[in-house]
């Protein structure tokens, strides 16, 4: 990093190629949960803006990278990005506040009106689906409350969790037959008729 | 059910209700986030460089568990590891990599490297790097494959083929116009380290052309994680043991880069 920093144009191809898709993923993460822009900055706007901080005062943020803090350099820079993110958006928020503008987002409000419970879920009553949720995460390894999240709570794909994961979809569908035998076990025993 | 079919129970409708109970028992997929509740970040915040080993399968059972346990537990971490696979724009890094420390000129931001990147892309017929040209001609190449009867580049990950123990590498050189082909050499290095000499086996084509296969599991044996391979056609110098950009400059060759991540193959079945 230092030799980058100092000049040297391998070196800084090599840490460009190693840091700006952290900086990207950091970027479009936070974007993606708040509307996909920020202000009108978008996600390869905001990842231009952030390497030239990271550049500025000749790289003094990267070189206060210490490994001995026990963070990875990606993810100290993950972390400084994530920190420059959340300055800029307050900053902003504070600038549409001044304006007057809304601060309830469009998609919030579509999101609300579109998120209603399923009849079947209404009937089997929120205390029940509760436990539910806890017996699950008690009794699934790691990996299995992982598929549990992005599938059921993020409601990705099969396919996409796979490929979130790194692993095979038949690694993901094996996770999904273990949840539900799980949950047909547990209604089962609470004395629910399972579908 | 043929083997790839995932196992389901008797009844897909009786799944299809246990799915809607599930996803209504989970709260379904988190808002957009109260900006106002946002705390600052802190140093717990999930680290970036773990989500790139193990989805590479780089971390220990333990140390991948955790991280299991962490992203399960967190939407945001999930957000971003399902953000760190999304490619980035070639002009994006070209554009980052001219933005030195110390500058002071007026910078300029990426998109008009767009139009001379989409010429270049073109120019070499796939996406990848032509990187210099040494010899009389300059080559073009195919993208980069795993083979035709061979265990296949099986996905993308960050924009760059998937290569496991059974793949073959295999990219062919063309020539502009009918020649003689140039000595050709191959080297893999990992991400920003130097470069090594491999043995590939070279297929020379009436007119020019040439095929370099290699099969990735002797490339590189059980180092798993990013790697780049390349070909050089040409006079490469004494490039084995340098960083790439310093043998690129040393020799005479046209040279070509070929990023791709070199991943175990994965179990039969799954985990459960």
């Amino acid at each position: 990093m230092r030799r980058a920093l100092d000049g040297h144009r391998g070196a800084m191809r090599m840490l460009v190629r190693r840091l700006v898709p952290v900086i990207r993923a950091r970027v479009s993460a936070y974007l993606n949960r708040r509307g996909g822009r920020l202000g009108h900055h978008d996600i390869d706007d905001l990842t231009q803006e952030i390497w030239l901080t990271l550049m500025e005062r000749d790289g003094h943020l990267l070189r206060s990278y210490d490994a001995e803090r026990g963070k990875s350099l990606e993810g100290y820079v993950g972390l400084c990005c994530r920190r420059e993110l959340w300055r800029r958006n307050r900053a902003h928020n504070a600038e549409r506040r001044g304006g007057g503008q809304d601060d309830a987002p469009l998609e919030a409000a579509a999101r609300t009106a579109g998120d209603g419970p399923d009849p079947e879920s209404l009937a089997m009553g929120r205390d029940l689906l509760d436990s539910l949720q806890d017996h699950l995460k008690r009794n699934l390894a790691e990996r299995g409350r992982l598929v549990l999240a992005a599938v059921y709570e993020d409601h990705r794909s099969p396919a996409e969790t796979a490929e979130l994961m790194g692993v095979r979809q038949q690694v993901v569908y094996n996770w999904m037959h273990k949840i539900r035998t799980l949950t047909r076990e547990y209604l089962g025993q609470a004395g629910v008729a399972t579908p | 059910m043929s083997t790839s079919d995932p196992p389901h129970d008797d009844d897909p409708d009786g799944d299809d209700r246990l799915d809607a109970l599930l996803r209504a028992a989970m709260g379904g997929p988190p808002g957009p986030t109260d900006d106002a509740a946002e705390a600052e970040p802190d140093d717990d915040d999930i680290d970036d460089g773990l989500i790139r080993a193990w989805r590479a399968g780089a971390l220990s059972d333990d140390a991948g568990a955790a991280l299991e346990g962490q992203l399960a537990a967190s939407p945001e971490a999930r957000a971003l590891a399902a953000a760190s696979i999304e490619p980035v724009p070639e002009p994006l890094l070209t554009w980052a990599e001219q933005q030195a420390p110390r500058a002071a000129a007026p910078r300029r931001g990426w998109r008009p490297l767009l139009a001379l990147a989409a010429v270049a892309l073109l120019a070499v017929g796939g996406g990848l790097l032509l990187l210099r040209s040494g010899v009389e001609h300059a080559y073009v190449t195919s993208p980069l494959t795993g083979g035709a009867a061979t265990v296949r580049s099986e996905a993308a990950v960050g924009g760059v083929p998937v290569f496991r123990p059974g793949g073959v590498l295999e990219v062919t050189l063309r020539p502009p116009q009918a020649g003689e082909a140039p000595p050709v050499a191959a080297f893999v290095a990992p991400e920003g380290g130097p470069l090594r000499a491999v043995a590939a086996a070279v297929e020379r084509v009436e007119g020019g052309a040439v095929i370099v296969r290699a099969p990735a599991g002797r490339l590189f044996g059980s180092e798993y994680g990013p790697w780049r391979f390349y070909v050089a056609l040409g006079d490469p110098g004494r490039a084995a043991g340098r960083i790439f950009d310093e043998a690129r400059e040393a020799g005479d060759a046209q040279w070509f880069e070929y990023p791709l991540a070199f991943e175990p193959t994965p179990d039969a079945g799954g985990d459960p």
